[in-house]
């Protein structure tokens, strides 16, 4: 009797995973799934990316340690790298992306919320490694490892940066370019 | 046929999703067009996904509104023109202009002034 439910339970499994993988077979070589960026994400989709997201930066970033940076010269740096390297695709205070970069799936968007949703650690760890299948690269083969810092440390002083503000501070920053140190 | 039964729900709702909206013409398109305009990069919007940011106010219940950007009031010629060039009408915004064509900026509008 205990064997006959075991194997019924069992089978049953099996049957079931068969039918997933066939019913997974078909939405994939079928082309079901539509992967223009002319549609937006169904809800599900969207929230299982950016929940993995989420958690995937959390855990790499842990053992990360941020250096305090509070020189102003440092902060000039890391502006004058995110007006190089970041504007063209997160836009600044008062300023839109490049054309290209408004229709991204997904949006990059703008930087002024992000020090609110990470730690200091993660922005590092997100500007140093980018995000497969997202745009964002990996800086850490364009910028040396002071660069990426200074620009975290100007991402996190962003919120507090009006659009007026920010046109003041591009207009010092002419001629200042983005080091690399290394 | 069990398997039916399995396949059925996931392959209707593949067959489903984008069929079956009740929204008029020009507010589809609007939708669309605040996606491939990054709106959400600042705004909730309702219907339009990946909005979870607050950088702008929340445009849920835009059409019960009084005023646009706490200025204007809410009419469908003020809101496309405050979609096109926010930073004419007020300087201090931190909204830039997106480069949103007439046409596109009237359908954005007929998306939002249905929200309530």
């Amino acid at each position: 009797m205990r064997r006959t439910v075991v194997r019924t339970v069992a089978a049953t499994l099996a049957a079931t995973a068969a039918v997933a993988a066939v019913a997974a077979a078909l939405v994939v070589r079928g082309g079901w799934y539509d992967v223009s960026a002319s549609t937006q994400h169904t809800p599900l989709v969207y929230a299982l990316l950016e929940t993995t997201l989420q958690h995937s930066v959390r855990r790499r970033a842990a053992d990360i340690v941020a250096p305090a940076v509070d020189a102003a010269a440092v902060v000039a740096r890391g502006a004058a790298c995110f007006r190089d390297h970041c504007v063209a695709c997160h836009g600044a205070p008062g300023v839109a992306p490049d054309a290209a970069a408004l229709a991204m799936q997904p949006l990059a968007g703008p930087l002024q919320a992000v020090a609110a949703r990470w730690r200091t650690r993660e922005l590092y760890w997100i500007t140093r490694h980018g995000i497969r299948m997202t745009g964002m690269p990996a800086w850490e083969y364009r910028l040396s490892d002071a660069d990426l810092w200074a620009v975290v440390a100007f991402v996190e002083r962003l919120p507090a940066l009006s659009p007026a503000a920010w046109r003041d501070m591009a207009a010092r920053l002419e001629g200042r370019t983005c080091q690399d140190s290394r | 046929m069990p398997g039916l039964a399995l396949i059925g729900p996931p392959l209707l709702l593949v067959l489903l999703a984008g069929c079956s909206d009740p929204l008029p013409a020009a507010a589809q398109r609007g939708r669309a067009a605040l996606q491939q305009h990054g709106c959400h990069g600042c705004h909730a919007i309702p219907g339009v996904v990946g909005s979870d940011r607050a950088l702008g106010p929340p445009l849920a219940g835009f059409g019960r509104r009084t005023l646009i950007a706490g200025r204007l009031p809410n009419t469908p010629d003020n809101l496309v023109a405050w979609i096109r060039a926010p930073q004419e009408i007020d300087r201090q915004s931190a909204m830039p202009a997106l480069g949103v064509s007439q046409a596109d900026a009237s359908d954005m509008a007929a998306y939002l002034r249905r929200l309530d």
